[in-house]
Formats: structure tokens, sequence, C-alpha cells
């Protein structure tokens, strides 16, 4: 008989196979009985915040606000000024500021003795700098609009900047909260992607892997005294939410952002832990409506839609009582909320009902409501939604769409029926969501909603600098908004962040934004 | 051999070169504009258009391959959209984690379904068996997502014996690199080992039924020497082709455990490439997994000589 195995490479394939088995077996034991428990704690002035994010860290362009940079842009950046709890702007690397009885110049006196990260100083051209690079197309910021109403800057001296608007610019502060202050000679280098941040911030930016890490370490040489108190931040990129919780309890991590409402509810009631909600710009969940074909042209019909919405029943058993249900795409701090207009259409199908009979809308009739696969709370909505819909009579298709194509649909008005979005920016100054997001914006928007009424209001509102006035505005804005109903506010987006119980000082700025500055750990 | 791993590889450009086009097309006919994906849904139709140039793809899709190809051939796979790192230092990152994961995943493949394939098939029909095969079946069900958050809660949370997550250099801290690689390790491995393990018994039993293996048996060989010198090396050549293959997904197809335990892999590089429809990174990254499912494909039939030496005659001729 022929011999059909040669024992010799046989040999070394199977030592090859068991070896490697092995060693691994060895090693893993190994390192099971030489694990060593996980760092303590950190002490209560300095130490290592240890945070776990779900979202990975996009380093590209810090002019452009995207919610995935929030937990660490207010490490490495300061603002100019900063919104307290009525919105009224407090200094930050502007030490005071004054506007002209026109109310068409600001004068901005900036902080003195105030350093980037590379050591030189900050002064008014820095600034002047930065305002000019929201008009960069790589920069692509969605703060870029502020342009639009200022006619030029002056620079008095090295600590002034004085910006001439073309009209009163109440919304301005909005952009001066928001714009984070980079150093202009790094500007280049972190556009391509071969430098790092550099700012003037609490921590300063030292090592990055996409996907994966940052760390940012404290700046020895920060303007406010004494701050910030810990001596490093160490983000980590965790893309499973169940699991990223989970290293939070295995103590791994000091601090997790929105974890899955149900984990919020479990670790709320665990002293160990501390739930930390954004009681600030919590972004607002909507029903889109494209208002120029039928049937959603007819606003009585939009109206039975808004009417059939089960918003209550949303909040209480998708998000578990964390939010409650709103009309209005503001939230409850913003000046422009209204509480009675808040609870405006009330789960009412018999309404719905009968404003669908005076339309005209005959039973079978099909809609179709889109939603981004990366919300999967309103996938949840829409299953809710689409029973209501069934027993009004229509005939209702939900389609899910990855998050780039959704965003391509939204931009380029390609949802001609309903669609599910979340709106950001609510809670600011109302005229910038009116006049900055596609699907809100008066006068072009993703629903081709157009009403002369709406657009003269929000135009006023973006340049009426008296408090009264703007009330006034904000009255009207929202009648239109309730009444013609071309999108429908179902509730504020919970927002929460959960730490161990031993951190303390954790802050929000008005975009949801995490202030570092205050944060200590306990033993 | 080696003149037939030459001709291999030479016969891997156009292979390469193929897989690099289909992907360029396949990546530009998925709906969703990487501008729009990019910018979100209150980007202005004048921010995407000045991103889609910013990013080249005003260009026709003629030109963009080309010069992407050239761009290539060069060595430069180019720049994420997302976070404009070079692709080539994106891959080279993952590329450590993602080689420690299969390797480690890989040989706990192998020390548990040959051992265990062979225990069944040299058992069949026995109580040892029925409770392995049945055992294997569960094993095989498990979704990998779920195995892996019980492997924490229980060894992280509850135990606390092994870290919950990360990755960590193995040059840096090769004690806590091995520990984080525990559990990824043992959740990829587990499914893929259950696997293999039926192939091993299905192999192992039709090689028990061959004449030369009861010949050996006749001439009075040690049981033992015919298992280890007849029938396990004959075993191992269909299940060579399976672990090639499994090695091969591994590299990318770790997406759901890199997520649960926060590994910084090829496979997350992938997906998230994908749904951000960053090209670049797209690209690079599949135009590599192809490369390294050329070499396993190629290592394995190196290896199928080296277990088989009938392979290796035949190529002579």
């Amino acid at each position: 008989m022929k011999r059909i195995s040669s024992t010799g490479g046989n040999v070394n394939v199977l030592s090859i196979v068991f070896t490697a088995g092995l060693a691994f077996a060895v090693c893993g034991a190994l390192a099971v009985l030489t694990v060593t428990a996980a760092p303590t704690a950190a002490l209560a002035a300095g130490g290592t915040l240890r945070v776990a994010l779900q979202t990975d860290i996009i380093a590209k362009q810090p002019h452009r606000l995207m919610e995935a940079n929030f937990p660490w842009l207010l490490a490495v950046y300061d603002t100019l000024t900063r919104y307290d709890n009525t919105l009224v702007p407090q200094p930050a690397l502007v030490e005071k500021y004054s506007w002209s009885a026109d109310g068409k110049t600001l004068t901005l006196s900036l902080r003195k003795g105030v350093k980037f990260h590379s050591g030189r100083e900050l002064t008014s051209e820095d600034v002047e700098l930065n305002f000019k690079h929201l008009d960069s197309a790589k920069a692509a910021s969605q703060l870029k609009p502020i342009l639009g109403k200022i006619t030029g800057f002056e620079r008095p001296d090295a600590q002034t900047l004085v910006i001439k608007f073309k009209a009163p610019a109440p919304d301005f502060f909005d952009t001066a909260e928001r714009m984070m202050i980079i150093d202009p000679k790094a500007i280049d280098a972190i556009e391509e992607g071969t430098g790092p941040q550099v700012g003037t911030g609490p921590f300063i930016w030292k090592e990055w892997v996409p996907g994966s890490k940052l760390v940012v370490e404290r700046n020895p040489n920060y303007w406010q005294a004494g701050q910030p108190m810990m001596d490093r931040i160490e983000y980590t990129i965790v893309p499973n939410r169940e699991a990223m919780t989970l290293t939070l309890e295995a103590g791994s991590v000091d601090l997790i952002v929105t974890p899955d409402a149900k984990d919020v509810l479990r670790l709320k009631s665990n002293a160990k832990y501390a739930v930390i909600p954004s009681t600030n710009q919590t972004p607002t969940m909507y029903l889109g409506a494209y208002v120029t074909a039928k049937p959603l042209d007819d606003k009585r019909v939009r109206q039975a839609l808004n009417f059939a919405m089960p918003r209550q029943r949303f909040a209480d058993t998708i998000l578990l009582k964390l939010s409650e249900p709103n009309c209005l795409p503001w939230p409850k701090i913003s000046p422009a909320y209204d509480e009675k207009l808040a609870k405006a259409y009330p789960y009412d199908l018999a309404k719905a009902r009968s404003l669908l009979k005076d339309a005209g809308v005959q039973a079978g009739l099909a809609m179709n409501i889109g939603y981004s696969t990366g919300q999967k709370e309103l996938k949840e909505f829409a299953v809710l939604y689409e029973q209501e819909l069934n027993d009004l009579g229509l005939k209702v298709t939900i389609e899910g769409f990855e998050p780039a194509v959704f965003s391509t649909r939204v931009v380029n008005k390609q949802f001609k029926n309903l669609w599910l979005g979340v709106a950001e920016g609510a809670a600011l100054y109302p005229a910038s969501l009116l006049t900055q997001n596609n699907p809100w914006r008066a006068g072009n928007n993703t629903s081709d909603f157009r009403s002369d009424a709406f657009e003269d209001t929000v135009a006023k509102m973006s340049t009426e600098l008296d408090p009264a006035k703007q009330k006034g505005l904000f009255a009207r804005a929202n009648q239109i908004l309730i009444d013609e109903s071309f999108n429908m506010p179902i509730t504020n987006q919970p927002y929460f962040w959960v730490s161990t119980a031993k951190l303390s000082g954790l802050a929000f700025s008005k975009s949801n934004m995490i202030v570092f500055t205050k944060i200590t750990m306990s033993k | 051999m080696l003149t037939y791993i030459l001709r291999r590889l030479l016969q891997a450009i156009p292979v390469i070169f193929f897989s690099a086009m289909v992907i360029f097309i396949l990546m530009r006919l998925a709906p969703g504009d990487p501008a729009a994906a990019q910018l979100g849904t209150d980007a202005t139709p004048e921010n995407i258009a000045n991103m889609r140039r910013t990013m080249g793809l005003d260009q026709p899709i003629s030109l963009q391959f080309i010069r992407w190809l050239r761009d290539v051939a060069q060595g430069d796979l180019g720049r994420s959209y997302v976070n404009k790192v070079p692709v080539a230092t994106l891959i080279r990152q993952r590329m450590a984690a993602t080689f420690q994961l299969a390797l480690a995943a890989t040989s706990l493949v192998v020390f548990l379904a040959l051992p265990v394939g062979a225990l069944c098939a040299l058992n069949a029909g026995k109580r040892i068996d029925l409770l392995l095969t049945s055992l294997i079946s569960i094993i095989i069900a498990i979704p990998n997502f779920w195995f892996g958050i019980l492997a924490i809660l229980l060894f992280a949370v509850a135990l606390g014996v092994l870290p919950p997550g990360g990755w960590v250099d193995i040059t840096r801290d090769l004690g806590a690199a091995l520990r984080a690689l525990i559990l990824p390790a043992i959740t990829l491995s587990l499914n893929q080992a259950a696997v293999l393990s039926r192939y091993v018994r299905t192999s192992m039993l039709d090689i028990l039924s061959e004449n030369y293996v009861r010949t050996a048996h006749a001439k009075g060989m040690r049981k033992s020497a015919v298992t280890w010198k007849h029938i396990f090396p004959n075993t191992l050549i269909p299940v060579l082709t399976i672990l090639g293959i499994q090695l091969g997904r591994m590299f990318g197809g770790a997406v759901v455990v890199e997520s649960v335990y926060a590994w910084p892999g090829l496979g997350r590089l992938l997906v998230t490439g994908i749904s951000g429809r960053d090209y670049p990174v797209v690209q690079g990254t599949l135009l590599l997994m192809a490369i390294v499912f050329i070499v396993i494909n190629l290592a394995t039939d190196v290896a199928y000589g080296i277990v088989d030496p009938r392979i290796r005659l035949s190529r002579k001729r």
C-alpha cells in the first residue's frame, strides 16, 4: 500500500498547532493568576478621569459642531462667552462686552494673559481669524451664517475686538457660546490631520488613536486659577451601549454618556452611581411632513396626524418617563417655550378622524414614514404611531434609512411624505433653529413649507434686541408652528451622563458640552 | 515550492486590481452622499457642494478611480474624509489589534476544535459524542454579542478578574495585553471552534472508514500510532480549508466582538467607514482584506502540500 502521509511534515504542523494553543492557554492562565486590582479612583485633587464614549471622536474641525465631539471640546478649547441658565452671556475668554446704542456694534474685551497650548498669547487678531475661518469650505461650520450679518472687524488693540453688524444680532452669542477659539497657526495642521488640537482650554491634547482613545492632560498655565482639578482625562470608545454601561459597573471608567433608558433607571437606584441629566439643550424629536404634495398640503391632515401622536405613551413606555411630551421644538429652558402650546395636541383619535374627514381623506390612503436607523427610539415611535394611523384607516409603511442616506434625503428634500428626525439647537436663541436648521428653516426647509408671515416673524426675531418684543415674536412663531404643523415635535430626547458617586462638579454648557474645570473625584 | 509561490503571487495582481475596481464601483453605487453624511441634516446645499469639491467627488468617477489607483500604487491610500487621518495610519493602528485578536482566536479555535472533533469521531455514537455534539450545537446557536455581554458581566463586573474591554499594546504591557485579550479571543473563537469541530468530526469519520486505516490496524499498529500517523494528518486537509476561511474572516468580520469589547480592529474601522461613506477608509481597508485573503489562501495551499505530499508531487508533473 502506498504510504500517504509524511511523518516529518505532519509532526511539524501538529506541533505548531498544539504549541500555539498551549502557549495561549498558558498565557491566559498566567494572565488570570497575575490579575491585579483595577487602578483605584483618582484622588480628590488631581488624578485621572476615565470616560467611556459610544461614538468615536471626530477631531477634524472644531468649528464644525458635531455631537460626537461634545464630550471633549471644552476640555481643549474655550469659547468667548458662556450662557447662564437664563441665556445671559457670561465672561469666558471675553471679560466684558458692550453693544452700541443702535445694536450694530459690539465691543469685546478679551481676558489678558490667556495663552494657547502652543505658548502664544491670545489676541484680538486670533479671534478675528477664528471668525473668518468659519467661512472656510473645509470648516463647513454651522456657525457660518453669523458672517452674513457682520460687515467688518476693528482691532483697536491686542485685547479689543470691535464687530460691526448690518443689523442688530441678538443671536450673536449663540456663536460666541459655540465657537471654539483655535490657535490660527494650528488650524491648517488640524484640518490636514497632521497636528494636534491647540486651544486655550483646561487640558492639553496629548494622544489620539481614532476609534480607540483620546488622552488630554492638565494645562498648567490655564487662565482660571486652580483649575482644572483633574490631572488627566482618558476617553475610551466603547461602541456597544450595553458594554459601555458594563465598563462603568466593572470600575474601568468613571463616567459614561447616554446609556440605554433602562440602564439609566437601574443605575439611578444604586447609590454607587450618580445619574446626571442635562437640562440644557436636549434635541427635539419630531415628525416632518412634506407639505406641497397631497394629502399633506392640507394643514387639517397634518393637524390630524398631530392629534394622533401617542406622545405620552412613547415618553412613558419607550423613554421610560425620562422625557415629557412636547408639541413645540423648544425645551423648557428656552425663552420661546410656552407651556400651554406645548400641550396643544393631546392624543385624540376622534378629533384626528374628524379632521381627516373634513379634509376628504379616504380610508386606505397610503403614508410613508422614513427614519434614521441610527435613532433606535424613533423606530420604536414609528411602530407605535403606525398602529394609531392604521386605526384612522391609513395604510402606513415604515422605512429605515442608514444615517448617511437619511441625511442625504433630508438635505435634498427627498422625503415626499413623512419622516422622523431629531433637531439640535432648540435651547439657544430661538431664531437660530429657525434660520439654520434645514427642516425648521423659515423660507427654505425640508418640508417646502413657505409662509410670508412665518418668514417675516423669523426675520424680525433675528434682529430684535428688546426682550419684551422678542417674547411677542416667539409667541407669533409658535402659533404658526402649531397651526401649520409642517414639523410636529414629539418630545425632547433625554440626555444623561452616568458617573460613579465619587465624581462631582460635572457641568454642561448650554450646547451640552461638558465643562471639566471643576470635576473632582473623592477617594 | 518557491516557483509555485511566486506564480501564485503574480496571479494575485490581476485579482487585486479587479477587487479594487469592484470595491471602488460598489462604494460609488451605494446610496448616501459622503458630504451629506459628514455634514448632517442641517447642512446647506452650498456646504455640501463645497465639501464634495474638497473631497474630489465633483470629478468624473473614472478620473477618481485612476487617481486613487495611482496613489495606491505609490503606497498612498488617501486620507479619511471623517477625521483626515491618512488611511494607512488608521490601518496600521488597527492592524496590531486585529492580528493579536485573530491569532489568539485562531489558536484557541485549533486548540479546542481539533481535540473535541477527534474525541467525538473516535467515540462516534457514544455518550461523550452525543454530549459534545449537543454542546457544539448550542454554542453555534449562541450569538457573539450575547455571549460577550454575559462574559463581561461575569468576569469583569461580578468577579472582577478580567477587564471589560479595551486593547493594550502587547509591547507596552504584556500582562495587561493578555488579560485584555482573553475575553474577546474566547468570544470570537467559541462559535468558530464549534463549527470547525464538526468538520473535524465528519472528516475524521470519513478517514476512519478508509481501507488504509483498517489495514494499519490489521498490521497490528498501536491505536495511537494509527490515529496520529494516518488518521489525523488526513483529517487536516479539509479542516485547513475551513480554518483558512475562518482566519480570513476574523480580519474583518469580528465587528460584533470588537464593538462589545471596545477592541479597535479593522472590522470596526470598515463598518464605521461604510456607515459614514468614508470612501478612502472603506477602499483601503477592503483592499487590505482582499490581500490578506489572498495570502491566507496561498498559505493554506502551501500547508496542503506540507500535510499531503501528493499535492506537491502533482504540481511537479
